[in-house]
């Protein structure tokens, strides 16, 4: 088990805001990311994602050889998609469930499920390709993709760094420029996150934490560079608390370059969240001992961010339901958080404690 | 607009084209094909198959300018259909049967001559500020003359607070005149489970409120599928799951639909005139 560290640490308060969008109209989604900056928590988990990817792969130190980090990565792709499988399987199975005991079938077309049960043929296999997604149920396929590039940018990284980074704008550039994106089926919509967009948060992160490690000339310049994240980050914080959203109709073309758009992740996302980064790159050094019991539980969500994910995700789906069928109160929200964050910390606490029984499960190499 | 003469025989035709002509001219320039089409229209917007009769079939007398101008224009009129699995079509036996699809025939038949371009654009599962910033951008990538959102399930089902709903229900509206495109509002569907739930019911009615203040059409689909359950018994409409529309009843929410279209351009025409 890691020592409490920032990256665990950032990495669990993302997975618990996630878990509190997910559950729209409760009264615990004012305090998340979104309500105060451009960016949310999906570009703070995936930034971080490629932050962690340095450190899985041994770092520019000691880089492990490339074979192992390519059959590394692979293996951690296939078991997101395992994992992506089963939750998209129990939501349907408890949105089945929830609409035969309340005899309404409303139930059955929330958040996109719709096909799975009136369409199930092109929806079985639109489930299995990752082209059928369940509302919220997104952000694994983006992170399968992502890991099954990932070897690549670990091999561009660790040979010229700015290799990495042409290459990820320019992919970058090209989906903003053109709006190419993967498409979903059987619905015609486009994946709620594009991965051709989205790769250059997970670029960012994992070149940052490559250069922060071997560099002390660019620690020099991310530290001088702290007050203009604050400033960035008030301003984001400005026109996130006003709603300030730049209007569609105004933006000259490419629009998608000038919106806040979230499929697409417009730059002003990016550069939001990078403020964020800058900004609190040492504050967990402060927070660590005030914030106690909480640091420890927001580090084992982070150590296990795939099963709290997975719970996460199904808890918020479980919360949904609680609130469409129950009258709704203040107290019914904490109480629909408390159980949650209990329950994501219960499973952060028993993939721990199962792995520590010698024989029960084979020891993991990520 | 182009005053033409046809045949112009004697000088009594001329000069008798002349007063017809200066006569339309003086009441907004309409044409006698426009004529045509007004009364179509008239007929079309009073009338439902023997299927689909309803009391109440649409909301407030509301004007659709923006497709009234895209008709004495001559271009095809473009229409965003916008929402959730009604939208898409579930249930329907194939896509033509859905009821955008169906909504763009009806039209065509009332408008002989123009063409309609339907665009579906389906918002799967979201409710508040994520619809309205998706409907935006949506609007912005096809420029239509007129947005049909059908609205309201996914945040009666969220529990989402009714003001905050209401409050995006006028933003989303406010934004859409403000870039002169017109919005025909679909309200949830009706459900037997639900015609007890009291916040369901209260979504449904805060849309008719704001439709009523903000003077946007609205097809009463909750009311229009109550009063043919009464009479006819679910089954008529809905989908072997009891919930979900069948072509009947695709055909149905896309005649309301078209109906509230047709009187909308009505009455642009008419107050369109009344300013003249």
């Amino acid at each position: 088990m890691r020592s409490a560290n920032a990256i665990d640490f950032w990495r669990g308060v993302a997975l618990l805001m996630i878990f509190v969008n997910h559950i729209p109209g409760n009264a615990f989604g004012q305090l998340t990311l979104r309500n105060y900056a451009i960016s949310d928590a999906a570009e703070l988990f995936v930034f971080l994602a490629g932050w962690s990817l340095s450190y899985a792969t041994g770092g520019p130190h000691h880089p492990e050889p490339y074979a192992r980090t390519f059959f590394r990565l692979i293996s951690r792709a296939i078991e997101l998609y395992r994992a992506q499988l089963v939750i998209t399987m129990l939501a349907l199975a408890l949105l089945a469930s929830v609409a035969i005991i309340r005899n309404n079938p409303l139930f059955l077309e929330w958040h996109n499920a719709a096909s799975a049960f009136y369409d199930p043929i092109r929806a079985t296999i639109g489930i299995v390709l990752l082209t059928h997604q369940l509302g919220y149920f997104n952000i694994l396929p983006l992170y399968i993709v992502l890991l099954l590039f990932a070897p690549l940018i670990v091999v561009l990284t660790r040979w010229r760094v700015w290799s990495a980074l042409a290459l990820s704008l320019a992919v970058y550039g090209f989906a903003l420029a053109t709006g190419v994106s993967l498409p979903n089926w059987p619905a015609e919509e486009r994946w709620f996150f594009n991965p051709l967009s989205w790769q250059v948060l997970l670029v960012l992160g994992f070149v940052g934490a490559e250069l922060s490690r071997s560099s002390e000339r660019f620690n020099q310049i991310v530290a001088r560079l702290v007050p203009l994240g604050w400033l960035l980050a008030a301003v984001g914080a400005y026109l996130a608390l006003n709603q300030l959203w730049p209007d569609p109709m105004r933006v000259p073309e490419p629009k998608l370059l000038f919106l806040f758009d979230k499929t697409y992740l417009s730059p002003a996302r990016i550069i939001s969240l990078l403020a964020i980064a800058v900004a609190f790159q040492g504050a967990f050094k402060y927070i660590e001992r005030p914030l106690g019991p909480i640091t420890s539980l927001m580090c084992a969500y982070g150590r296990n961010s795939l099963a709290v994910f997975c719970v996460g995700s199904l808890l918020s789906l479980i919360g949904q339901v609680v609130r469409a069928i129950l009258p709704e109160s203040f107290l019914l929200d904490c109480a629909t958080v408390l159980c949650g964050v209990c329950l994501m910390g219960f499973t952060a606490w028993f993939v721990e404690w199962r792995s520590r029984i010698p024989g029960l499960v084979s020891p993991r190499a990520s | 607009m182009v005053c033409r003469v046809e045949k112009p025989h004697t000088w009594l035709g001329v000069a008798a084209s002349f007063l017809i002509c200066a006569s339309a001219a003086a009441q907004e320039q309409v044409s006698p094909q426009q004529r045509f089409q007004v009364a179509t229209l008239s007929r079309a917007a009073s009338e439902l198959s023997s299927d689909c009769s309803v009391k109440k079939a649409y909301g407030p007398r509301a004007p659709l300018y923006s497709v009234r101008r895209a008709l004495r224009e001559q271009r095809p009129v473009k229409v965003l259909a916008i929402g959730s699995s009604s939208t898409v079509g579930v249930g329907a036996s194939s896509p033509a049967a859905a009821y955008p699809a169906r909504l763009e025939v009806t039209l065509e038949g009332f408008l002989p001559g123009v063409d309609i371009r339907m665009m579906n654009r389906g918002v799967s599962g979201e409710t508040g500020r994520g619809a309205v910033e998706r409907l935006k951008l949506e609007v912005a990538e096809t420029m239509p003359d007129l947005v049909v959102w059908q609205v309201g399930t996914n945040d009666a089902l969220a529990r989402i607070d009714e003001d905050d709903f209401a409050e995006t229900l006028r933003e989303a509206i406010d934004w859409l005149e403000a870039n002169r495109i017109d919005i025909v509002l679909i309200d949830p569907q009706y459900v037997e489970r639900l015609a007890g739930d009291g916040y369901y019911t209260r979504i449904v009615k805060t849309i008719a409120e704001v439709a009523g203040k903000e003077r946007v059409l609205l097809v009463n689909r909750f009311e229009a599928m109550a009063d043919l359950a009464k009479r006819k018994g679910n089954s008529a409409f809905l989908a072997q799951d009891r919930f979900h529309l069948n072509d009947v009843g695709y055909r149905c929410m896309a005649e309301y639909a078209a109906r509230a279209i047709a009187a909308g351009i009505l009455q642009a025409e008419a107050e369109a005139a009344r300013q003249n």
